[in-house]
């Protein structure tokens, strides 16, 4: 028994074969759930972001032609998306989802891990409030870059930008983050962690 | 030292929450498929602008002619460039040393840079240079002062214009005028006083990552050079054993006699990785840092979109001024 290559899956997938794509959620969930947890500092939130990048990049497999091997560049560049506008991509997903007869969301239980867990939220945040001093498209490139590993060639096809933009972009935020250090930061505080958005159940 | 903090590990998705998502995701779609199989409008939206305003103006920095250079990899550093940098080494180490900031002093960086920047309106990309001068002043509390004001971008290329025309002249606004003040512990003061002037040592405090983090490879390790021959403070045995290492970097170029963007004669060597030549240009008499430059030099068959042309200059920053100063209101008026 061999792998269907993502490729496949999305073709498949394109084709209306909903199954495919659920393959490509069990295969790509975990890395789109981290980069949504680094990206805002809260598990919880990362797991509906995570839901709505997978809703999102269903719903635009018409659009996207998948040229790469892997569909996580794609992926991550939705997720990069589904961050930026997350307060209105959050709205419209969980809103489909509350259609949904099965739709309620228990709060994870993730006892076991709870304290480890707590201590990562810890951490990311602190390293948000430095982070969120960053302009946002080179908050982009450390993230998906540095963070998640992505190579320069994935990081551009995930935000459609040239790899030479993804270098230089790169580039200058090391080089004001190095000059972020931990610390107290200017005046003012930033606003990092998006609160939750209440959606009335029908 | 480094401050350049990684995130934690990353987790698992907890089993039984993946499940339930999935489920959930399944039905979802399934529930959207049935009542019409609708159409998704074809128009490609995924992008978004990223801003940026501009007016035309003159033609991009600093027109050099582009000297053929090789991908790197291919043995040592070539030998005019190890040459080069040898000799840059011993100039380095007959300079003056420079006392390093006292408590209650800044470090004081002034540089002017353009960057390539791409907006996205509807189908069309827009190339475009923003120009920034940006001052720096770190103190070694970590308190101090960045600025950084922008001023009017140019166009890569007609092509680029004409879009940006067509496209109805939209505000690219590159938000980057900014200045801002920090106390004690919000800046990361590179303290380089201490560290070997052996370049053996030296460089391997650089590839175990441990000055500054970073990928492993010959690319990263020729940034992190770049990035502590900024720091003008640095004793001159610490510079010179810099250089030293930039001299046995396998895969180094010479690049040959250059001028920046401010018109200054410096001698260039150059990394060359994916096709981008990133370049070091400093003073072959004080071995000062005066610019750096990133400049595309060829095909780069993994480029995703291989429309920049070869010569386009990515990234160009020249170092104008630099030197210890009381105040975060002083500047330095010694050059790089």
């Amino acid at each position: 028994m061999s792998e269907a290559s993502d490729r496949a899956l999305w073709r498949a997938a394109r084709n209306g074969e909903s199954t495919a794509f659920g393959i490509l959620f069990e295969r790509h969930a975990v890395r789109i759930y981290n980069y949504c947890f680094r990206r805002t500092g809260d598990w919880a939130l990362a797991e509906d972001l995570t839901s709505a990048t997978f809703l999102l990049a269903w719903r635009s497999r018409h659009r996207e032609a998948l040229r790469a091997e892997s569909a996580l560049p794609l992926l991550f560049g939705v997720a990069t998306n589904v961050l930026r506008n997350q307060r209105r991509s959050l709205k419209r997903s969980r809103e489909a989802y509350a259609r949904l007869p099965l739709a309620r969301f228990d709060e994870p239980d993730l006892a076991d891990e709870a304290a480890a867990r707590l201590d990562d939220r810890m951490a990311m945040r602190q390293l948000l409030t430095v982070f969120a001093r960053l302009p946002r498209r080179e908050q982009d490139v450390i993230a998906l870059c540095d963070w998640s590993g992505l190579s320069y060639e994935d990081t551009a096809a995930a935000l459609g930008i040239p790899i030479g933009t993804v270098r230089s972009r790169l580039a200058r935020g090391r080089r004001r983050l190095r000059e972020l250090a931990g610390g107290g930061g200017p005046e003012v505080e930033a606003e990092i962690v998006p609160r939750p958005i209440e959606v009335n159940e029908p | 030292m480094t401050s350049r903090q990684a995130p934690p590990p990353e987790r698992d998705f907890p089993a039984e929450r993946l499940e339930l998502r999935r489920q959930q995701l399944l039905a979802l779609i399934e529930a959207e498929q049935q009542p019409q199989r609708r159409r998704v409008s074809p128009r490609r939206s995924r992008r978004w602008p990223f801003g940026l305003a501009a007016t035309a103006a003159v033609a991009a920095a600093t027109a050099v002619a582009v000297t053929a250079l090789l991908p790197a990899g291919s043995g040592g550093p070539s030998p005019a460039a190890a040459a080069v940098l040898r000799h840059a080494a011993r100039a380095a180490a007959r300079q003056p040393a420079v006392e390093p900031p006292a408590p209650g002093q800044f470090v004081y960086t002034k540089s002017k840079s353009l960057f390539m920047d791409t907006a996205v309106t509807n189908q069309q990309t827009i190339d475009y240079y923003e120009h920034v001068t940006r001052e720096a002043w770190i103190g070694p509390d970590g308190s101090g002062r960045i600025r950084e004001a922008e001023s009017t971008p140019n166009f890569v290329t007609d092509a680029d214009r004409a879009a940006w025309v067509a496209a109805g002249k939209p505000d690219l606004t590159g938000h980057r005028n900014s200045d801002q003040t920090w106390g004690a512990g919000g800046l990361d003061y590179l303290n380089l006083s201490k560290l070997p002037t052996d370049p053996a040592q030296l460089e391997q405090l650089i590839e175990h990552r441990t000055i500054e983090s970073g990928p492993p490879g010959d690319a990263e390790t020729f940034t992190i050079i770049g990035d502590l021959l900024r720091e003008t403070y640095a004793p001159p045995g610490v510079r010179s054993a810099l250089y030293t290492i930039a001299s046995q970097l396998p895969g180094v170029q010479l690049v040959g006699k250059i001028r920046d963007q401010l018109g200054r004669t410096g001698i260039a060597v150059a990394y060359v990785s994916h096709a981008i030549s990133h370049e070091l240009i400093f003073d072959p008499k004080t071995s000062a840092l005066l610019a750096e430059r990133q400049q595309v030099v060829g095909t780069d068959p993994s480029q995703v979109q291989p429309r920049v042309p070869v010569g386009t200059v990515l990234e160009s920053t020249a170092y104008v001024s630099s030197g210890i100063v009381d105040s975060t209101s002083a500047a330095a008026s010694a050059g790089p």
